[in-house]
């Protein structure tokens, strides 16, 4: 018994009346639609190549795509992963894997990538088309937006929002020690202060986060007969201190004290000085219009 | 003579029956089997859209897929690289490319790229979705384990791995110079030291990178009768750094500090030592911590 029809008259039998109107269909292509007429077959799609629409015309396999692609799930539970993945391990230098995100020249918007948090924090990476190229990293669907980190093509990195200060202080103190007091001077002319962190009218800076701080303060003291001079960095955690003593020895100190040390956030730094041996609350610290007594200082790590 | 077959019934071929079920077929609709009922032409696809599978049901074309897709080789000498271009140079400002990594909200897990080589090791960016919204490059598969650069939403970066260390002399050591003598420093308490780089027993940091370091010193000695000159050094690998004081022979203490920046290529060293002259004998002591004040301390971190 024949198990397929065969009409045996060599025409094959047209679409209207439920035929393919084809004699032959392409192995292994996709089969289309065409009206009244007869179906198509697609070309046959090489390895790895998909299947793609094209408006108000057939499909066609292909390695790539003029629109937009969303790998997207609501599951609880559920890591959307896109993968791009060359598992070749023989040594040739050229296996790789990436993801290359690309615009089309230097009056166009930026290629970047872009993590999300619904409803609370976008960061963006990469290249900002209006400013030299630069590689940035945005706390910010905009590139060009605050970022926190911006590298030139020259290879060159500022950290605009990196909490970093320079002060000086212009106004002398009047005597204030000399018998050993120790004094917080207050450097009230701020050069720079990226993170608004310094406070001109106390001295003092106040850690934004933990983390791992640089500090430098100078101090000139004037008037008396101090046979030693002292400058501080005083923290919440810990004091740091230089000392020069000199005997009967008279004149002005000029005394520096560096350090790093560990801050927590809301933590304080300010500098301070003391003098002693003057027999008499006599010493000044010196304010100038020059960098004589500073304080300044930077988040490192 | 017909060129075709009409069977004249005005009525499709079944399936069953070796037809396609179909009076016509949807113009640039692909064709999908519907058991014995009439083959389906799907709906046609926009330009751009892809054919997404659907479980027990007709594909379709459309602009998202709920799965996770790869694109993946095994082949030697082969680049796999997934593109998101747009030539456009019109100067659209919109004209952008973009890869967009997003999730739900703030109870859930991060928004990530991971680099991977497999077997080695892996890299991560993106978001700590549980630790404020930080962004992060972690040397591992999830943000928070070992983590290298983090950013906060106010721009502030920290490193916590970064070589960094401070450590204190907590304690007095009695007579090491004074007479000449040159004493290595021990800095026995260690505030912090987030690479481990710094050994509390010998007060030598290792370089674990070449790079450039600040590094940072100071000495505080007592017990003077005539001490007149005191030297500060940071003793590098590469060179040795030096500061001194010289005043005229004094009882007074003395004490002074040095800060430099220094080359140091990888497993340099770098000790803080000091040195007292004007003394009959190496008398004198060098001071540890007096109540809030770090009297002793060295210190150092990589810049760059």
């Amino acid at each position: 018994m024949a198990t397929k029809n065969a009409i045996n008259s060599n025409i094959p039998i047209v679409i209207a009346e439920g035929g393919t109107d084809a004699v032959t269909l392409l192995d292994n292509g996709v089969l289309v639609g065409n009206g009244a007429s007869t179906i198509t077959s697609l070309a046959v799609g090489s390895t790895g190549e998909l299947l793609t629409g094209v408006t108000a015309s057939d499909p066609a396999f292909d390695t790539s795509l003029t629109a937009d692609f969303t790998f997207t799930s609501s599951t609880a539970s559920q890591t959307r992963i896109l993968t791009v993945s060359n598992t070749d391990n023989t040594g040739a230098a050229t296996s790789a894997a990436r993801l290359d995100l690309t615009v089309g020249g230097a009056n166009v918007a930026d290629p970047q990538v872009s993590y999300i948090v619904t409803g609370q924090t976008t960061w963006s990476t990469g290249i900002d088309n209006s400013d030299s190229d630069k590689y940035k990293i945005s706390p910010n669907a905009a590139l060009a937006t605050t970022p926190t980190t911006i590298s030139d093509t020259d290879g060159i990195t500022l950290k605009p929002l990196q909490p970093a200060f320079l002060a000086y202080m212009t106004i002398s103190t009047g005597a204030v020690t000399g018998d050993g007091t120790i004094f917080s001077y207050i450097c009230e002319t701020q050069v720079f202060d990226q993170t608004s962190d310094y406070d001109t009218g106390t001295g003092q800076f106040t850690a934004p986060i933990s983390g791992r701080y640089f500090f430098v303060a100078s101090i000139r003291s004037t008037a008396g007969t101090p046979t030693q001079c002292t400058c501080y960095i005083n923290t919440s955690n810990r004091r740091y201190g230089n000392v020069i003593k000199r005997g009967t020895k008279t004149g002005d100190f000029e005394i520096q004290c560096v350090t790093i040390a560990d801050m927590d956030a809301s933590d304080v730094a300010y500098p301070q000085f003391m003098a002693d041996g003057a027999g008499g609350v006599t010493v000044q610290g010196l304010g100038n219009a020059t960098f004589i007594s500073y304080f300044a200082g930077y988040l490192i790590c | 003579m017909a060129t075709k077959n009409a069977i004249n019934s005005n009525i499709p071929i079944e399936v069953s029956k070796g037809g396609t079920g179909n009076a016509t077929l949807l113009d640039n609709g692909v064709l999908v089997g519907s058991g014995t009922a009439a083959i389906t032409p799907l709906a046609v696809g926009s330009t751009g859209e892809l054919l997404v599978g659907a479980s027990a049901a007709d594909p379709a074309f459309g602009t998202s897929a709920t799965g996770d897709f790869t694109f993946t080789s095994s082949t030697a000498s082969q680049t796999r690289i997934l593109t998101v271009s747009n030539t456009d140079n019109t100067g659209a400002a919109t004209s952008a490319a973009r890869l967009d990594l997003t999730v739900g909200g703030a109870n859930v897990a991060d928004p990530q790229t991971s680099y991977i080589v497999t077997g080695q090791t892996t890299w991560s960016a993106g978001i700590d979705n549980s630790d404020s919204d930080k962004y992060k490059l972690s040397a591992s598969a999830a943000l928070g384990t070992t983590d290298v650069f983090v950013a906060t939403t106010a721009g502030e970066v920290t490193m916590p791995l970064q070589p960094a260390f401070l450590a204190i002399r907590s304690t007095q050591v009695a007579d090491v110079t004074g007479n000449g003598a040159t004493y290595t420093v021990i800095c026995n308490s260690v505030i912090f030291d987030q690479n481990s780089d710094y050994a509390n027993g010998t007060g030598i940091f290792t370089a674990p990178v070449t790079g450039r370091y600040a590094l940072q010193g100071r000495a505080y000695l007592s017990d003077c009768a005539t001490a007149a000159l005191i030297q500060v050094q940071i003793v590098t690998s590469n060179a040795t750094y030096r500061t001194f004081q010289n005043r005229a022979g004094s009882a007074q203490d003395i004490a002074h500090e040095i800060s430099v920046f220094a080359d140091m290529d990888a497993s340099d060293t770098a000790t803080l030592t000091v040195r007292v002259t004007g003394e009959a004998g190496n008398t004198l002591d060098l001071e540890g911590t007096s109540g809030s004040d770090e009297l002793t301390t060295f210190s150092g971190s990589l810049i760059c």
